[in-house]
């Protein structure tokens, strides 16, 4: 870095001065041009896929520093998952880059329209905690796909993989243009007050709440990534070895429930209860053995006030009365046990706030109908599962429940398919992103139209006479007799 | 309406749009269907209402606001069915064995706020596509227009769905009071201070705001070598200028920048345009109101300013009527060249070097539209990579609203999915090139939609066959009649070389066909796409 102000300006004592030189030092590099460019794109793109290959150990070190998280989990949920968004980006890049042809309407005759995308201009990118690795990146790497030039501020809450982002992104990519910016609130309202061109936040909704608002000082667009309290309807007819075990990897196999994603609650019938609380007491123990806590396959809370917000859910005698398996707690290590809770009061804690983490209740309802009703009374979630063979409740749980995305006897794969976008609705988010929709998340679509000087229609300008009207008439109504009325320049004058 | 009012609408239109009744295509359809007819029947009071606001000719009234949505609501009506049906997307390997899907579903309750300039066309545009998706909508039209408003708040329930389609008038107390309540969408048109209030009133709820604004839009006007095309152009500028609404429009041409020694000469042919269009002024939109009319005489007020009027500039406060003025190379730190102008008058900026404009509107806020009159391949390809915009048109004005069907206007693009947006729907792509095959397909939109939001253009066998034919340079008439005898010489023909320019056809009527070919050579491309049902036909 040419300029040393600049080099201070991302570490220690970073406020709005700061921020505002930053943000500077990025539209420069911005508007130079450079970002533009398949090449600088491409190149950019390929030094994160060389940064991944290089540094797969100490990427690793770091998740399992900040979660405690299995090499096999961080390997499949974050590296791979990374690499694989790269490589898709590098391969389809130059096809998301070329203009698209649309047809025009008679009424423009004769012209030619295309849509341009074209990069929105600096962003930022704000990640969370509970992937810290993929969440950071995978935006990143959408919006240097889209030519833009990006500020990233991975979450404080996971502070090893923060800190190794500061260290290893600049040696990898353009590091005038792409940017990392550690530290906590203070740092991030620094960041929110400058004027950006998009912010891409992930977490909660509070605080996409705050940046939201304070994107609107700008009229900034936001794509804001959040959770939601995701159900799991399991119907009575399925095979219930195979449901169990994939709603316990998309539970505890997913950072031990800390994942946006993660089934919050299972929704069943009564007479079902039994049979499904049974295969899951099984499939857990086949998984994480009899002392769960000991486990090395299971991710930690990611610090005490979570833990001891997730405790505090079953403070409430109403709810532990409730618990059916596990309920073991090792506040020293921030382990808490797969947790099941059969039938809690729907009006407690853990049926209104989002868990996010290894409690799992399940709710229970005569009729399935019940269910459908009870999902669609709760806020939008980011994902809802269904476990069924019954191809009609297929059909009415896709038409009548609304999510981010939906997953039909499976749970949490859905966000793997690059070809799917991945987004909430309503209290779930604003936005998606993966693959060509990271891509269109960054850019801008412009509308680019062109014509020559020939069909010139006179009817188009005053003075307005009846004549002129009529072909204005036909003309909008596409007729073709009023197209070579105006294609001939009639009427005159 | 008082504030029990609007809680009591938003929770009648949520209620009434939990049943479920907007989600099927039959409401859908009879609410668009009803839509129509209210456009046909009620044109005399759109007419009447359009007059009495903006003192809108007739004629203007249909072009720029009536005509559009009888187009849209035509286009809607014709493609709802494919645009509601979920598409496949490829599934990796991974998640074998599974099917991807993209359902579109309807957002929920949608507030639509628009603005006065064009008060019916944009307050029906928005609700045509809520409607085609699903949504219950709450219309608050702009009540600076009093008499369009009245005339949707009494006819729009007339025609529609009273229950889950309803207009609320009023002024910003009541936009503030409606902000206060929960929405799925909210899709506004306005200015950018408005703007800002509604975004971040939405945030409370993390509502998604689509924002419809304005901006300085320029003309770049390159020197053009011959008078015909100068001519055309001309027209062109004063049809963005001075015909629409009187300047107050968000596309308008705010101001045009032209070479030094070239500006005499666009001056002179503006001058006569003029003259030519308006031998009186009835043609002629009014100011809105005082207050705007007061605006725009405070622009032209500042004698540095006044000095460089070279064209028109008398105002009445009467009639509130302000005449087409130009005005050269004001100062660029005055208010007129940086504030959106909204209304009949046109600055012209002199440049050294036509290319200079690129630096000019790059050092600027980013415009609606930018408007490029050349012939110059280099100028056009330099304005389409450098500079950023809502959108860019070349050679003409304005028009790009009329191929909006086709185009995005605007873009709220970043909601992906394409319902989840009430105007990416619009968006019919016909194209989808084959990178390895270099020739292009005509679709079936269903596929097209799948392959817009996956690009990937798996589903092969869906695909009409056709063949890819370069049209030689020949005249209108020979390849017109060439286009209807096709068939028997292409049937066996191979596909053809890459070519850069392609033109698609994706029409079935002969007369058209010859048409397109006809518009292919005008616009210089070289190759056209006939898919095989119309050739074997």
């Amino acid at each position: 870095m040419e300029n040393p102000a600049e080099e201070e300006a991302v570490g220690v004592g970073f406020d709005g001065a700061r921020a505002a030189v930053l943000v500077a030092g990025l539209r420069r590099g911005f508007a130079s041009g450079r970002t533009r460019s398949y090449e600088w794109r491409a190149a950019q793109l390929k030094g994160i896929v060389r940064m991944i290959d290089d540094k797969e150990a100490e990427i690793m070190a770091a998740l399992h520093d900040d979660l405690a998280k299995p090499h096999m989990e961080s390997y499949l949920h974050e590296i791979s998952l990374a690499k694989a968004a790269c490589t898709f980006a590098l391969k389809e890049m130059k096809r998301w880059m070329k203009p698209e042809k649309v047809p025009t309407s008679i009424t423009t005759f004769p012209s030619s329209a295309e849509i341009v995308s074209e990069p929105v201009g600096v962003v930022l990118v704000i990640s969370a905690w509970n992937y810290p690795f993929l969440l950071s990146i995978d935006p990143v790497i959408g919006a240097i796909a889209a030519g833009n030039a990006v500020a990233l501020k991975p979450s404080e809450v996971a502070p090893a993989t923060s800190s190794l982002f500061a260290t290893i992104l600049p040696k990898y990519t353009d590091n005038s243009c792409v940017k990392v910016v550690e530290g906590s609130i203070p740092e991030t309202t620094a960041l929110l007050e400058q004027k950006w061109d998009k912010i891409f936040y992930t977490g909660n909704g509070k605080v996409g709440r705050i940046v939201m608002t304070a994107a609107a000082k700008h009229l900034t667009p936001v794509a804001l990534e959040l959770g939601g309290k995701c159900p799991v309807l399991v119907d009575s007819n399925v095979n219930v070895k195979v449901a169990t075990k994939r709603i316990a990897v998309g539970k505890w196999g997913c950072n031990n429930g800390q994942a946006c994603v993660a089934p919050d609650y299972i929704l069943t019938t009564k007479s079902f209860a039994p049979t499904l609380v049974d295969a899951m007491k099984k499939t857990l123990e086949k998984f994480y053995g009899k002392d769960p806590l000991e486990s090395p396959d299971l991710s930690r809370i990611v610090n005490a006030k979570h833990f001891r917000r997730l405790t505090s859910l079953l403070d409430d005698e109403k709810v532990s009365g409730t618990i059916v398996y596990g309920g073991q707690q090792d506040e020293k290590h921030l382990k808490i046990a797969p947790t099941l809770l059969l039938d809690v009061p729907h009006d407690s804690l853990i049926m209104k706030e989002e868990i996010f983490g290894p409690l799992l209740p399940i709710i229970t309802f005569n009729e399935v109908e019940d269910c459908l009703d009870f999902i669609n009374s709760k806020a939008k979630p980011l994902a809802a599962y269904l476990f069924t063979k019954d191809k009609r409740l297929e059909e009415r749980f896709v038409k009548t429940v609304s999510a981010g995305g939906m997953l039909i006897n499976d749970t949490a794969l859905h966000l793997a398919n690059p070809h799917l976008p991945f987004g909430g609705v309503g209290e779930s988010g604003i936005g998606a992103y993966h693959g060509k929709f990271s891509f269109d998340s960054f850019s801008h679509k412009k509308a680019v139209l062109s014509r020559g000087f020939g069909g010139e229609a006179p009817a188009r300008y005053p003075p307005y006479t009846p004549q002129k009207q009529k072909i204005l008439r036909g003309l909008i109504n596409g007729s073709i007799i009023a197209l070579l009325l105006a294609i001939l320049g009639w009427p005159r004058g | 309406m008082e504030s029990v009012g609007v809680e009591g609408v938003a929770n009648e239109v949520r209620t009434d749009y939990e049943s479920g009744k907007t989600r099927s295509l039959a409401w859908r359809r009879s609410q668009l269907k009803a839509l129509q007819r209210l456009l046909y029947e009620e044109e005399e009071g759109m007419f009447t209402a359009l007059k009495q606001d903006l003192g809108k000719h007739q004629a203007e009234a249909y072009r720029d606001e009536v005509g559009i949505l009888i187009k849209s609501v035509n286009y809607a009506l014709e493609n709802l069915k494919k645009w509601m049906t979920p598409c496949r997307v490829p599934v990796p390997l991974l998640a074998f064995p599974t099917r991807g899907e993209l359902v579109p579903e309807p957002l929920g309750v949608v507030l639509i706020f628009s603005s006065w300039n064009f008060p019916i066309g944009l307050s029906l545009e928005p609700l045509i596509g809520a409607i085609a998706a699903g949504n219950a909508i709450v219309l608050k039209p702009s009540e600076l227009a009093p008499a369009s408003s009245n005339f949707l708040a009494k006819s729009v329930p007339k025609y529609l769905d009273s229950m889950s389609v309803k207009v609320v008038r009023g002024g910003p107390d009541v936009g503030q009071k409606l902000l206060e309540q929960k929405w799925d969408k909210i899709f506004f048109t306005g200015s950018s201070r408005v703007a800002r209030i509604v975004m971040a009133a939405a945030a409370k709820h993390l509502t998604p705001v689509a924002v419809e604004l304005g901006g300085k839009s320029p003309a770049i006007f390159d020197s053009l070598s011959s008078a015909r095309d100068r001519k055309v152009a001309v027209e062109r500028i004063v049809g963005a200028k001075w015909v629409p609404c009187s300047g107050q429009v968000c596309i308008g041409v705010d101001y045009v920048l032209v070479e030094e020694q070239f500006a005499p000469i666009l001056i002179d042919q503006l001058k006569a345009t003029l003259e030519k269009f308006y031998p009186r002024f009835d043609c002629l939109s009014r100011i809105i109101n005082e207050q705007h009319f007061q605006r725009l005489s405070n622009l032209i007020k500042d004698p540095s300013v006044a000095a460089t009027i070279i064209h028109g500039g008398s105002l009445d406060s009467e009639t509130l009527f302000i005449e087409p003025t130009i005005l050269l190379d004001p100062p660029l730190d005055a208010e007129i060249m940086n504030e959106e102008i909204f209304g009949p008058l046109l600055p012209i900026i002199t440049l050294k070097k036509i290319e200079d404009s690129i630096e000019f509107i790059r050092a600027r806020p980013k415009p609606l539209v930018i408007y490029a009159f050349t012939k110059d391949e280099k100028l056009r390809s330099r304005i389409t990579a450098e500079t950023s915009s809502g959108s860019l048109t070349f050679n003409d004005t304005m028009i790009q609203v009329l191929s909006l069907c086709n185009l995005i206007f605007i873009t709220p693009w970043h909601r992906s999915r394409s319902f989840h947006c009430l105007l990416v729907v619009r968006v019919r792509r016909i194209a989808i090139w084959r990178s390895g095959w270099e020739w292009v397909r005509t679709v079936p939109r269903q596929v097209l939609l799948r392959h817009v939001q996956s690009h990937e253009s798996r589903a092969e066998e869906e695909l009409p066959a056709g063949v890819h034919v370069p049209v030689p340079a020949m005249g209108c008439m020979e390849a017109a009649l060439h286009a209807i005898r096709l068939p028997l010489r292409l049937r066996h023909s191979a596909p053809s070389p890459a070519g850069l320019e392609t033109r698609l056809i994706s029409t079935r009527s002969p007369l058209l066909l010859a048409a397109m070919i006809t518009a292919a050579i005008i616009c210089r491309n070289n190759r056209l796409y006939l898919p095989f049902d119309i050739i074997n036909r």
